[in-house]
């Protein structure tokens, strides 16, 4: 425990680096924060007023853990106050004095195993999925980053997300454009929930790691299918890393520059797109996804009320929080999705559609919310001539 | 559930231990009881059958009562029920119906066949000698020879059970009840020789000769005369034990046309009852006091009145008045209520108020006493002015060294219950005599305290009823009260406020050598520990084991609950999970409104096995005393020297005594292995684990059968790890069955070894 004098100091740290003084309390943010808009206590702007009147009792709030980091707030936002990174940094003080989120889902095993990928001599077995179909190479220009799909499948068996389909889909439009990815045995967790869940050491560590193995690779592109590692490798990890001497790219970025050179057969389905929030508002990536979606011959795109840039998030971010209001966002923005009349709700994070999955197992789901989910590249994959 | 309790430490220092190194946890040993528990002369624990009825677990709650009481069926009809008196119930609504559902209980036991509670202890070669087959000597034949001792009850009539036998109309007792109470108690290898009267059959010289102790409990069956004028002088005054006696033996009454009964216990009520029964055409109670003042339930008023008894409240007699020989009738005042000098009420004559009630017989059940005839002078017993044994109030022990005497016989005439708890004491003191120790009172008893108990606002609910017979068929001597069926029970269990923290029900332990939640202090039944939210306290960071002298002075308010399953209903997502695995339906979805589930946790059903929180996807259960960031401290803590944990479930721990010298492993201790999630393991084994074991027990043996999520739980765990390049066999799940000790040590051995092979 610090004392009252210490927290304040630590307290008023962040608030300078994250420039919050700019804040005039207008309560955008709060009229767009979707947690905001079920839980009555918590409210971006009320955790600015704290922020605001360097009010210590802040780094305790068990609120601090509740929000998403959807990025809604700062998109509304026309003073510049970075109200998620706030977060960020207030979460990475309270990790500091032995705070943490007070209900991580899932008894917090996601956590576990990502830190103990931050050790270095662990020989991980990430290759029991990949099939004689796949071609695959241990080094070469274009590198796939695989993510911790592989986990989540053995983890979520219960669950059945089936992510590492997006894998499998992922190399096989690889391979029909004539690439074949190198992908690493010893490739780790991007850090990206450790990060937003306050663990800095544990994400610099694995920060440093993947830098390493990617190196190794001799790599110049980096491909990824996960909107989360995507953000990670590509805004994140220069910031401890400096610069990468790697280009990132996100599968759908990557396919819609080569849709010319890739075949695609007719399928019909009606399809609604959900923006994954690191890919969409965090990274700026709206066009390339929906322009994949469009080049298929029978496709049609219903868009949901929320897009783009007011997209709602798929309601849990970074095992962090989950609970009643992360499951109200989810049967709100399903029944949304099958309000446009799609039959179909793509998305291109795995992490959306394990969420919604999870929603749509539920013993009490209503008919008018139940949709089929799934990933951009298994729908590419399946159009593969 | 949960309250502070200051009350605890307010008196003296109190021991805390600290059990199975849980840091922080302490155990506290409880001194205060519930309201019902204390107004019971033999300190049943109330509140922990009725928890049971309410969740439908009728043969645990039948082991709880019988562990106290050999005669719950009897208790359970004719108790004057000091519980229900000071049920807390008593200022919401009515009190809850303590005495009809201990009936329920043994009409459960009589219908699906003996419950069998604990065992004899160790035989003994001491013989002891018991006088009289009432309730109290035969509650002392059962809780001496449940000791080991060697018991011999002598019954001068044909048949054992005294006034339960022949003072009580099989109306209201029917005799096959007592007599399978009886035979219980004779299962326990109590003989009991019938048709034997001491010092007439045998001397006391040769009961004192072959016996090391001897308990006269001989009751008082020697019924009183009217104490007023002309009670000597006419015939037709009768004595009302006879008469139920013959009652009872089904023998022929002689009728008249009318009766008039002295007194206002539950004996006069009783006999005029039966005199209807018998064909009197005009029966009256003649009670000298008002209706409320009556100990007797009122039920069993409005069943005599309903049945044509004529009670005259209010009313005092004054003579017995005859003519020719024979009584007519009694001559009566009537009387008022007024404050008396000490406490209490007191009835008060009203003069010139004189009027006759009409009767050919008068008998009064106001007073009897012990048969004495037999003592002889050189027997040199002491006797008291009330004609009974003189006895040491603590030790009950007569002058004479070795016999004691209890019951009504050395009380004076008193109710059933307090002649099983006055047997329950001889028991104890003559067990203490036998063995040498003090027949005196200890300094510095504690006494116990009671719970001080809000009651907060609470749903007005009235008792159940009790189904009876119907007026018109209850002109022969079938029993009135039906009894409860299992919904009514179950309904009726539910309306207990649960007064204090503590269920004491004991579902979640309820081998007595094993206590890990609840623990009974030494020596004690009922009293027992509870285990104390460690925040409360100050630390210091250390694991602690053994004993902690809480000082007064440090006092801290201790919140207690009860060790099962919380929801945080903030977090619930409503998903359904922990109603699929729980066995016990303790948790129920709910509709908040437009589509939103939550789920609730019922607190009488949820035993604290642990399933629903290691599958809750969103951490919104947590078991009270093994949440999740305890059981990390657990493991975090023991990881900084060993290097292997094992998750062992509650009851097979207690067998990994002789393994505990393995220096790399340290165990900890769950109550059910299924409280383990996938999570927790892959958390070990972030925190530095080299191994996890955990072991359960075999379906069968299972007290919460949780098999199949403990076995994904490690499965899961295990594929995690292989992905991440630690070799599977790092973990293990083993079930056994808690009787295999050596099957356990084999498993930790060869899961240890292994774990060595590896690195």
């Amino acid at each position: 425990m610090k004392t009252e004098e210490e927290r304040k100091e630590a307290l008023l740290g962040v608030l300078r680096k994250r420039q919050i003084y700019n804040c005039v309390e207008c309560g955008k943010c709060s009229s767009v924060c979707p947690i905001g808009q079920i839980n009555e206590s918590f409210y971006p702007r009320i955790i600015m007023r704290k922020a605001l009147h360097e009010n210590p009792d802040l780094m305790d709030d068990g609120l601090l853990w509740s929000c998403l980091n959807c990025g809604r707030c700062d998109e509304i936002c026309d003073l510049d106050v970075h109200f998620y990174e706030l977060i960020q940094d207030l979460r990475a003080e309270c990790r500091n004095w032995g705070g943490y989120a007070i209900y991580p889902p899932h008894n917090g095993g996601p956590h576990a195993w990502m830190k103990m990928m931050a050790s270095s001599g662990i020989n991980q077995n990430r290759f029991d999925w990949i099939n004689s179909d796949l071609k695959i190479q241990t080094t070469g220009d274009v590198l796939y980053f695989v993510g911790c799909l592989p986990y989540y499948d053995n983890f979520f068996e219960k669950l059945k997300p089936d992510t590492l389909s997006i894998a499998t889909s992922t190399i096989k439009i690889l391979n029909k454009l004539g690439i074949e990815p190198a992908i690493m045995k010893n490739e780790r967790c991007c850090g990206h929930d450790l990060l937003w869940g306050g663990d800095v050491e544990e994400y610099q560590k694995l920060a440093q790691i993947n830098m390493e193995e990617i190196k190794k690779t001799k790599a110049k592109k980096v491909i990824t299918s996960c909107a989360e590692c995507y953000h990670t490798l590509k805004t994140e990890y220069p910031k401890i890393v400096g610069n990468l001497e790697v280009e990132v790219v996100h599968i759908s970025e990557f396919l819609s520059e080569n849709l010319a050179n890739i075949k695609l057969k007719k399928l019909d389905k009606n399809v609604s797109f959900q923006d994954p929030c690191r890919l969409g508002r965090l990274s700026g990536i709206y066009d390339e996804p929906r322009n994949i979606i469009k080049a298929i011959d029978g496709v049609e795109l219903h868009e949901m009320q929320g897009n783009r840039a007011s997209g709602v998030c798929c309601g849990t971010s970074g095992w962090l929080s989950c609970g009643t209001y992360s499951k109200q966002i989810q049967t709100a923005r399903l029944k949304e999705a099958k309000a446009t009349g799609a039959d179909l709700l793509i998305t291109s994070c795995p992490k959306c559609q394990i969420h919604f999955k999870c929603a749509l197992s539920d013993r009490k789901m209503e008919e008018d919310s139940i949709i089929e989910i799934q990933d951009l590249t298994t729908l590419v994959s399946r159009c593969l001539t | 559930m949960s309250e502070k309790i200051h009350s605890i430490l307010e008196s003296e220092n109190v021991i805390l231990q600290l059990p199975d190194s849980v840091p922080g946890q302490f155990n506290l040993r409880r001194i205060e009881k519930s309201p019902c528990q204390m107004a019971c002369p033999i300190d049943t624990p109330v509140k922990a059958y009725l928890g049971l009825i309410a969740a439908g677990e009728f043969e645990k709650a039948v082991e709880v009562v019988k562990r106290d009481n050999p005669f719950p069926g009897i208790c359970g009809r004719v108790c004057i029920h000091p519980c229900e008196n000071e049920c807390e119930r008593n200022y919401v609504d009515q009190p809850v119906a303590i005495c009809y559902l201990k009936r329920f209980l043994a009409d459960y036991e009589f219908k699906n066949g003996r419950v069998k509670v604990g065992k004899i202890d160790r035989k003994k070669k001491k013989q002891i000698a018991i006088v009289g087959s009432g309730p109290t000597g035969l509650t002392a034949a059962n809780d001496l020879a449940r000791s080991g001792y060697g018991v011999t009850v002598f019954e001068a009539s044909a048949e054992p059970g005294g006034m339960l036998m022949h003072g009580i109309s099989p109306f209201i007792l029917p005799k096959n009840i007592v007599r399978f109470e009886i035979e219980g108690i004779k299962e326990w290898g109590v003989e009991i020789r019938t048709n034997v009267k001491i010092g007439v059959d045998i001397s006391l010289e040769t009961l004192q000769k072959n016996h090391h102790a001897i308990l006269f409990a001989i009751g008082a069956h020697k019924a009183l005369k009217p104490n007023i004028p002309g009670a000597n002088k006419y015939k037709g005054i009768i004595d009302f034990l006879d008469f139920l006696k013959k009652v009872n033996r089904g023998e022929q009454v002689k009728i008249n046309e009318s009766i008039a009964v002295i007194g206002g216990d539950r004996a006069s009520v009783d006999l005029a009852r039966s005199a209807k029964r018998m064909g009197f055409q005009n029966v009256t109670i003649i009670y000298a006091r008002s209706r409320t003042e009556m100990p007797v339930p009122e039920p069993h008023i409005q069943a005599a009145e309903e049945e044509g008894v004529k009670i005259y409240f209010q009313t005092c007699p004054v003579k017995i008045v005859g003519e020719n020989g024979t009584v007519i009738g009694i001559e009566c005042l009537k009387t008022e209520s007024v404050l008396g000098p000490y406490r209490g009420k007191r009835p008060l004559p009203l003069q010139n108020s004189n009027f006759m009630i009409k009767a050919d017989k008068v008998t009064s059940t106001i007073n009897r006493e012990p048969d004495l005839s037999s003592f002889q002078e050189k027997d040199h017993f002491r006797f008291s002015v009330l004609n009974s044994f003189s006895v040491d109030p603590y030790s009950l022990s007569t002058n004479i060294k070795g016999i004691f005497a209890a019951g009504d016989c050395a009380t004076g005439p008193k109710t059933t219950i307090e002649a099983i708890a006055s047997g329950r004491k001889a028991a104890k003191s003559i067990a203490s005599y036998l063995k040498r120790a003090s027949l005196k009172k200890p300094d510095g008893e504690r006494q116990p305290l009671e719970y001080e108990v809000e009651i907060q606002q609470t749903v007005h609910e009235e008792q159940v009823k009790m189904p009876r017979l119907s007026r018109y068929e209850r002109n022969t001597l079938k029993e009135v009260d039906l009894g409860f069926s299992a919904q009514e029970a179950m309904e009726e269990a539910k309306r207990c406020l649960k007064c204090g923290p503590c269920m004491e029900c004991d579902i979640c332990n309820p081998d007595c050598s094993k206590r890990l939640v609840i623990l009974y202090p030494q020596g004690e039944t009922t009293g027992s520990l509870l285990r104390v939210q460690y925040d409360s306290f100050p630390r210091n960071g250390q694991l602690m084991n053994g004993q902690l002298i809480w000082e007064r002075k440090q006092s801290h308010p201790i919140e207690v609950k009860s060790l099962m399953a919380t929801m945080n209903s903030e977090i619930c997502r409503g998903c359904g999970d922990c109603v699929e695995v729980c066995l016990y339906s303790a948790p129920k979805l709910i509709n908040r409104g437009s589509g939103v589930y939550i789920s609730k946790i019922d607190e009488d059903l949820c035993r604290g096995c642990g399933v629903c929180p290691s599958v809750c996807p969103s951490s919104a259960i947590t078991i009270n005393y093994f949440s999740d960031s305890q059981l990390d401290y657990l493991s975090r803590e023991s990881l900084v020297e060993k290097k292997i944990v094992a998750f062992i479930c509650n009851w097979s721990y207690e067998m990994t005594r002789d393994i505990e010298q393995i220096s790399n492993l340290n165990m900890i201790r769950v109550l059910c292995s299924a409280r383990i999630s996938s999570a927790q393991i892959l958390k070990t084994f972030e925190q530095g684990a080299k191994g996890v074991l955990g072991i359960g027990c075999y379906e069968k043996a299972c007290h919460y059968s949780a098999i199949q999520e403990t076995t994904e739980h490690y499965h899961v765990a295990k594929k995690v790890i292989q992905t991440i390049g630690l070799e599977p066999q790092r973990i293990r799940f083993e079930r056994l069955s808690p009787d295999q000790p050596h099957k356990i040590n084999k498993i930790v051995r060869s899961f240890c070894k292994k774990i060595e092979d590896l690195k």
